[in-house]
């Protein structure tokens, strides 16, 4: 890691994937390679990615068990389960998926979160203010085909929106969540947050978001190709796009 | 507070297992000096508790009631049972059954409940005696309470918790 320019206006801190040149045994051309993604965040974003999967899974079993956020009396379901997209087959066995997951996902997040914040990497995908002028040219870019605005940070301000968001979204899960736990000794969460029912309403809610954002986050890396893909989960990435001869670069688009 | 004609029944065989209300007694035993069958009556004439407090489903779902009746503390003190053993163990009319940690049922909101919304329990409600434990998930207010047993031994937990679900589910 080490301070770079990542605008011509204004010189901030930002970390760069340092790039490396190397010639393969029996290769007559040298081969750049980036070391994009640290152990750590490969790790928690793969803990991550197989615990919202069952969370999501066991979540909707449970749910099946009273799909409703109205009252019991009368009950009006809203919507059928189908059993394909849950795991624990009935309500006690979700139960124990959910409660299992619940504290990988939370212990994961935390060593994400903690690990950002000492590496300094979060300078990197933290939305900030100084973001939003920049959300816009790229919605056009990706939703309207526009002319890609001029890439001058390691990630544009849609990618830093949409990761800030999930790691929100994430922090809203367990606290939701945790008052879904225990309502009673979270009474002052529960509270905040409109009751006891009400919670669970923000905790479905919290699931929609990251439903939302699976399809866009696996279309961009889908779009952005395999070394993407390849990068998370070795940390390497070969013949990074972002690089020149003359400058390390910055962090790809993408993901 | 949640209308008694809007309250939910869960339970998970019958609404009336057919308890015989005028025969009945609760069957106290195990780390007591007191062991006998206890009438209503004499449980009645315990301290009346009455307190408006969340019923919490593991489904989900929540309503809130008015329930009355003794505190299990005053009932174990009145049988004389050692509260330092480190369960209680209920069985009912049907075949569901319970069981508590000390504490738990030590708590001085958890009662051995006989009145609900200011009537005597009706039966799909657990006539004529029930728990209400508002530190507790739902599945633990066991309804149509026939013993009570004081131990240091749990053989069966709960007749959801033999199946999965959590025993001590503290809300």
């Amino acid at each position: 890691m080490r301070p770079c320019e990542s605008s011509k206006k204004r010189a901030t801190l930002c970390t760069s994937p340092e790039v490396i040149s190397f010639r393969p045994s029996g290769s007559a051309t040298p081969t750049r390679a980036a070391y994009e993604h640290p152990l750590v965040i490969r790790y928690t974003h793969w803990l991550t990615a197989v615990s919202l999967v069952v969370l999501t899974a066991s979540g909707l079993q449970i749910f099946a068990a009273f799909p409703s956020f109205g009252s019991k009396v009368p009950q009006e379901d809203l919507l059928t389960v189908p059993p394909a997209v849950t795991i624990g087959g009935w309500l006690g066995g979700a139960l124990q998926w959910h409660f299992t997951f619940m504290w990988i996902f939370i212990a994961t997040g935390a060593v994400y979160i903690g690990y950002q914040i000492v590496s300094g990497r979060y300078r990197m995908v933290l939305f900030t203010p100084r973001d939003i002028p920049g959300v816009w040219p790229m919605v056009r870019h990706y939703f309207f085909f526009k002319a890609r605005p001029p890439v001058v940070e390691p990630y544009n301000p849609l990618q830093k929106l949409a990761y800030t968001t999930t790691v929100l979204l994430g922090v809203a899960s367990v606290l939701t969540g945790l008052v879904l736990y225990n309502p009673v000794q979270f009474s002052g969460l529960a509270w905040a947050m409109g009751g006891f029912p009400r919670a669970r309403i923000w905790h479905a809610l919290a699931m929609c978001g990251f439903l939302a954002f699976l399809p866009g986050h696996l279309l961009m890396v889908a779009l952005h190709g395999w070394k993407n893909f390849v990068a998370m989960l070795v940390g390497w990435k070969k013949d990074p796009e972002y690089s020149t001869s003359d400058s390390p670069g910055v962090m790809p688009k993408g993901g | 507070m949640v209308p008694l004609d809007r309250f939910p029944l869960n339970s998970y065989l019958a609404d009336d297992p057919g308890v015989d209300l005028d025969s009945w007694t609760l069957r106290v035993d195990g780390a007591v000096s007191a062991p006998g069958d206890y009438t209503l009556s004499r449980i009645r004439e315990l301290p009346r508790v009455q307190q408006n407090t969340r019923h919490v489903c593991v489904e989900g779902w929540d309503v809130i009631g008015s329930f009355a009746g003794v505190q299990i503390s005053a009932l174990l003190a009145l049988a004389g049972a050692d509260t330092r053993a480190r369960f209680l163990t209920f069985s009912c009319a049907d075949d569901y059954y319970e069981s508590l940690d000390m504490p738990t049922a030590l708590h001085p909101q958890s009662l051995l409940c006989f009145d609900m919304h200011g009537a005597p329990l009706s039966r799909e409600h657990g006539a004529p005696l029930r728990l209400i434990l508002p530190t507790k998930i739902g599945y633990k207010s066991a309804k149509y309470l026939t013993g009570l047993t004081v131990t240091n031994v749990l053989d069966r937990r709960g007749y959801w918790e033999d199946q999965g679900y959590s025993w001590f589910y503290g809300l």
